[in-house]
């Protein structure tokens, strides 16, 4: 008995309770299994994992259907019948003549009474069951008492939070997968760490150098936990990204021979003047990063690409439909009118009783305006006046299948004039757009 | 009107196009508008118009014909002609078309073959449980889209047997199942046939009980018996795309990841920065690959319009005011190579369609031929076009015999139009050359303004002949002189690469440059012209002179030599570039070789029906052109008259009022209006005449509806919300 056990212990460390917990519910051959088995913690702390650990090393019988992957709720009854049927006769699917597809939990239910058999034991593993697509609200506590109906099913749920409510059942029996703390997690990313150097065949991995990179890998993940585990790297899956993320210009200093390995905070000060010269704001891109793919073009073709344009008027669309959202209408003779010398002073007094409103109207997001507000604003801030033709139509159409502005009402044509639009796209984005066309945004926008 | 009717003509090309027949009650003004219009089209008028009202006395006549073209010069034209028109235009724009066609398909060559390399390389190891995506940066073109995705699809698909493409639009993105379901169809080409209601598909060869027609487990079967093959999901427009959609599709795929290798392109025609803001970071952090980027809209539109126009395959060439149109509607409205060539091709057409001389185009090569095929008539129109003219004209000082017989005998003239065929090549192969020769000049001298200004734009101005006085010109020259020597050098063997008349020349001078350099290295310095020298930063005149004399004293022989060597060399070009970039208006038949005019493509390309339908309203006078309306041409404004049709009375008082008009204010302005001093009195309710008034104005304001100018207020009863501005 103790074998598996510690196979398991030392595979996954720091989860000897919860292990000891499932192998005992599940694994004894003599005493029935509970009818729901309720495993719950937050992301990444090894419950699916323990869970298929466990039953695989103790050699039980279990079906196993990632809720995730499916995607509605017949998808999950289908799977878990098919896998069902797949652990109890296992080769004759070819053979069966009329697919048997329950659509709802009572006829899953049915149907998995009539496939499993009277004796010996058969789990029901659905991983991730809460963060199923199509969730009903009878459908989670009938899946929980499908254990009930069928004498030697246990139903293994794995969840995120677990309360009562969820399944309608008092007190399932439940296990409790904390999140892992700091030592925890470095114990765990230390089991398989990254190597500094190359190891080559012929190079023998020596225990010496073993030890650095365990030293070194270690160090450097305590250190990533002390500065984002709060943040960036709340788990362990998440810690791991970014360390192994910031391991290669970690150890670049080390490959170049320029520290040794046991500068940790000297390495670690340099990778954090590295990231604060390249002005990147933070530790981790927030961006689609590169795979390490050797890819020697890259660097040739890496010469400034100029960004691609958008046609002239376009930009004045663009900064017309930003102005139509952030003014208000009553203003627009102010900021609009080519006699606004002389209306402007009036309504600038009008304007100081009503201070009010103390926030920005950039902050408050843009408001929806008529299509033909914007062709004004267009008509008057452009430097010399076009005439409408199907060319304008059509950029409005372009722009708005770009996203850059959308209509938000549902009148039947788009080209209406009443139809009600609003931008799309931020402050920043405009203000480089109309900078490419000489257009000063700001001093059209309403403070 | 005459464009009308020349498009009715057009009955081959148009399908079933309604039309309406318009029999006028008067036979005499049927007979005499015609006969005024031939009288006016004597030798003055500009050609493009008569020949259209040629086509329009025509249409009753030409027999119908495969191709639609119509018989030209007062139906004078021979039958033959007109057919080898069309043949002319099918030949000449098929092989434009092609030429057009080929560049176009390596224009993406770069960046589908990263893309290619990026899906052959996308492996499981390397990605380490991320989804390996492709961001391609598009451009905000969206009609190229579908075209580069395609391309990409076949590339991938068929090209290099990678695995399979599914393309995804934004029309499919309104919920993950239809989505699954594209992407399982394209995987695994099931046509569309199966019962989309009980969202089951039947077994595929047994392997495998049946699935739901959006598991991805299916696609799963087909890797199992394809087992190299990627699955590339493409998204084709990110933007539109509904993020919560794109959310859930990219966990899917990652989920799937270690059964499935599933590779996600995603096209971005904004920017980086916009596509990151939709999506929540944690899906980001799913997500692992590099960007591609593809070929701007400047650079691929000057490889189509070198193709296209400059090349000396290109007999046709489009004048300056028409390039001027073309280029700025690319630059201001549309941005895309496809609608270039679709301009590019109205412009062939309409050459061949109504120019009958374009005839002389088809046998440029074959003297008998085009003395076949060139009647009397077409001699006649010859002798009427504005090149002829200044031909004569400046025949008459040195040979007046020949400029006689220019005007009298049929003979010289078609030999000379042979003669002046030739002429015009020689002008489009030379003015070509020399542009190249520019272009790399400047691609050299000042690389930057070389990228700025693309080879379109210049052309229009080197067209007229302007373009040496321009300072753009000037400067290339100037910094010419400037270069080092070193420069200089690499400058002179590149352009003598090129084939010019130049380039024997010039290499001559690069090597004299490459003796000269050597000897003066071999004294352990570089030569310098005076041109080169640093300009002065004293503060006098005579102190700056005196360094400027000192700094030449410096110079030693083999600098003085070079400085002679440039100023020959730059001269040299100047010369030959003043010779190239003449006006080709100075040319005899430039009408027949450079399409010139300007109002099809401005009216063809850019329709404004807002304008017409607001000025049709507001001066429905110059439509109708009766003297009731203030059809005169002396008022600028006219105002509104009783007599003018009801709709444009109402849109005009509709104009005047504020944004919510009171429909009984309106009536009775309108009344005032069209009653005039009847108005006055007393509306009586039995008035038949008040009655129909009435009901005109009903019709009316149902029309002004009907035009999305009002519409019902909600908000007030028996009131309208005014819609549209005029002028917007």
């Amino acid at each position: 008995m103790a074998g598996p056990l510690e196979s398991l212990n030392a595979r996954f460390p720091c989860r000897e309770r919860q292990i000891n917990d499932l192998a005992a519910l599940l694994s004894q051959d003599d005493i029935p299994a509970p009818p729901v088995l309720v495993l719950y913690g937050t992301e990444a702390t090894g419950k699916s994992t323990i869970a298929k650990a466990v039953l695989d090393e103790f050699g039980v019988p279990y079906a196993y259907v990632s809720c995730k992957e499916c995607i509605t709720a017949r998808h999950v009854f289908e799977k878990a019948y098919t896998s069902c049927d797949a652990l109890i006769t296992p080769s004759n699917g070819a053979e069966k003549g009329k697919q048997i597809r329950p659509d709802s939990v009572n006829s899953l239910a049915s149907q998995l009474q009539k496939l499993i058999p009277s004796s010996g034991k058969v789990v029901l593993v659905l991983d991730a069951v809460d963060k199923q697509r199509e969730m009903t609200p009878t459908m989670l506590s009938g899946l929980a008492r499908m254990g009930e109906i069928i004498n030697n099913l246990t139903v293994v749920m794995i969840v995120t939070v677990s309360s009562t409510r969820l399944l309608n059942i008092s007190e399932p029996p439940s296990i409790h997968f904390p999140a892992y703390n700091k030592e925890e997690c470095v114990k765990i990313l230390s089991l398989n760490p990254k190597s500094i150097f190359e190891v080559d065949e012929d190079d023998e991995y020596s225990e010496e150098m073993e030890q650095e990179d365990r030293w070194l890998w270690a160090q450097c993940c305590s250190a990533v936990w002390d500065i984002m585990g709060k943040y960036a790297a709340r788990n362990l899956n998440a810690l791991k990204d970014v360390v192994d993320e910031l391991w290669p210009s970690l150890i670049q200093p080390i490959v170049d021979n320029e520290y040794g390995i046991r500068d940790f905070p000297k390495l670690f000060n340099r990778l954090k003047n590295e990231k604060l010269r390249n002005s990147e704001e933070s530790y981790v891109s927030m961006q689609i990063t590169r795979a390490p793919v050797d890819t020697p073009a890259d660097a040739v073709s890496s010469v400034p690409n100029r960004a691609h344009d958008l046609p002239y008027f376009s930009k004045y669309l663009l900064c017309a439909a930003y102005l139509a959202s952030f003014n208000t209408a009553r203003y627009d003779t102010r900021y609009f009118s080519k006699l606004a010398e002389s209306t402007g002073k009036r309504k600038r007094v009008g304007k100081r009783k009503n201070t009010s409103r103390q926030l920005n109207r950039k902050h408050l997001g843009p408001r929806p305006f008529q299509l033909e507000r914007m062709l004004a604003i267009f008509q008057a801030i452009l430097p010399s006046s076009v005439l409408s033709s199907v060319d304008i139509g059509s950029q409005i159409a372009t722009l708005s299948s770009l996203r850059l502005i959308r209509k938000v009402s549902n009148v039947a044509s788009a080209t209406d004039a009443s139809s009600k639009w609003r931008v799309n796209v931020g402050y920043e984005y405009v203000k480089v757009v109309g900078r490419s066309v000489k257009f000063d945004l700001e001093t059209h926008l309403e403070e | 009107m005459d464009t009308d009717s020349v498009l009715n003509d057009d009955s081959g090309s148009l399908e079933h196009q309604a039309c309406y027949i318009y029999t006028p009650t008067s036979e005499a003004s049927s007979l005499s508008t015609p006969k005024k219009r031939r009288a006016a089209s004597s030798s003055r008028t500009p050609r493009s118009k008569r020949e259209r009202i040629d086509s329009k006395n025509c249409e009753t006549v030409g027999a119908p014909r495969g191709h639609g073209f119509p018989t030209l010069l007062r139906d004078l034209e021979d039958e033959d002609a007109v057919n080898a028109r069309y043949e002319a235009f099918d030949r000449f724009w098929g092989d434009v078309e092609r030429r057009t066609n080929d560049v176009l398909a390596q224009v993406n060559d770069e960046t589908l073959q990263s893309v290619s390399t990026f899906v052959s390389k996308a492996d499981q190891v390397i990605y380490s449980e991320k989804l390996p995506t492709g961001l391609i940066l598009t451009g905000p073109n969206i009609a190229a889209h579908g075209v580069l995705f395609q391309q990409i699809e076949t590339r991938i698909q068929s090209v290099d047997k990678r695995g399979r493409v599914a393309i995804l639009t934004s029309k499919d993105s309104s919920n993950l199942k239809n989505v699954l379901k594209k992407i399982i169809r394209c995987i695994t080409e099931l046509q569309d046939g199966f019962d989309d209601e009980d969202d089951i598909v039947e077994a595929k060869a047994g392997r495998n009980p049946s699935r739901y027609n959006y598991d991805p487990e299916i696609i799963h079967d087909w890797c199992s018996t394809h087992p190299d093959a990627k699955v590339v999901v493409a998204v084709q427009d990110t933007e539109a795309f509904d993020p919560a959609v794109l959310v859930e599709l990219i966990s899917i795929l990652h989920q799937y990841l270690p059964k499935i290798p599933f590779i996600l392109l995603l096209g971005i025609a904004t920017s980086e920065d916009i596509f990151y803001e939709k999506l929540p970071h944690s899906t980001i952090r799913l997500l692992r690959g590099d960007r591609f980027d593809v070929q701007r809209f400047e650079e691929a539109m000057e490889q189509v319009f070198e193709e296209a126009v400059l090349s000396s395959q290109s007999l046709l060439k489009l004048g300056p005011r028409v390039a001027d149109i073309i280029f700025e509607r690319q630059k201001d409205h549309t941005r895309s190579v496809s609608s270039f060539v679709m301009a590019l091709k109205y412009a062939y057409m309409s050459h061949f369609y109504a120019n009958a001389l374009s005839v002389i185009l088809c046998s440029i090569d074959d003297e008998e031929s085009m003395n076949k095929i060139l009647s009397d008539t077409h001699c006649e129109a010859i002798r009427n076009l504005p090149s002829f003219k200044n031909l004569v004209e400046s025949t008459i000082p040195t040979f007046p015999w020949r400029a006689r017989d220019l005007l009298t005998s049929n003979k010289t003239l078609k030999s000379a139009v042979f003669s002046a065929t030739k002429e015009c090549q020689r002008y489009s192969t030379n003015l070509a050359e020399a542009i190249t020769l520019f272009r790399k000049l400047q691609s050299i001298v000042s690389p930057q303004q070389a990228t700025e200004i693309p080879t379109y734009e210049l052309y229009s101005r080197i067209l007229w002949g302007e373009f040496t006085t321009r300072p753009a010109f000037r400067d290339a020259m100037l910094t010419t002189k400037k270069i080092s020597s070193e420069k200089f050098h690499t400058l002179l063997t590149t352009l003598s690469e090129l084939p010019s008349e130049l380039s024997s020349t010039l290499s001559e001078s690069a090597s004299k440059v490459q003796e000269l350099q050597s000897e003066k290295a071999a004294k352990g310095s570089s030569l310098v012209s005076e041109f080169a020298l640093p300009d002065s930063h004293r503060t006098t005149v005579k102190s700056g002179r005196v360094r400027l004399d000192e700094l030449k004293s410096g110079m030693t022989s083999q600098d003085t030599e070079y400085h002679k060597l440039v100023t020959s060399t730059v001269q040299a070009l100047e010369t030959y570039f003043k010779d190239r970039f003449k006006p080709y208006t100075n040319l005899f038949l430039h009408e027949i070789f450079f399409y010139d005019l300007k109002s099809p493509h401005s009216q063809v390309f850019a329709a404004k029906p807002r304008p017409s339908v607001e000025r049709a309203l507001s001066r429905p006078g110059d439509y109708l052109g009766c003297e009731c309306c203030g059809g005169d041409d002396d008022g600028e404004e006219r105002g509104i008259g009783g007599s003018q049709p009801y709709a444009a009375i109402l849109y005009q008082l509709y104009l005047e009022s504020p944004a919510l008009i009171g429909v009984y204010d309106l009536w009775s302005a309108f009344r005032v209006v069209s009653l005039g001093d009847k108005a006055d009195q007393e509306a009586d309710e039995d008035d038949e005449e008040e009655k129909e008034l009435q009901a005109q104005f009903y019709r009316a304001l149902a029309e002004l509806r009907y035009l999305g100018f009002v519409k019902y207020s909600k908000k007030k009863t028996d009131h309208l919300v005014k819609l549209a501005w005029k002028g917007l």
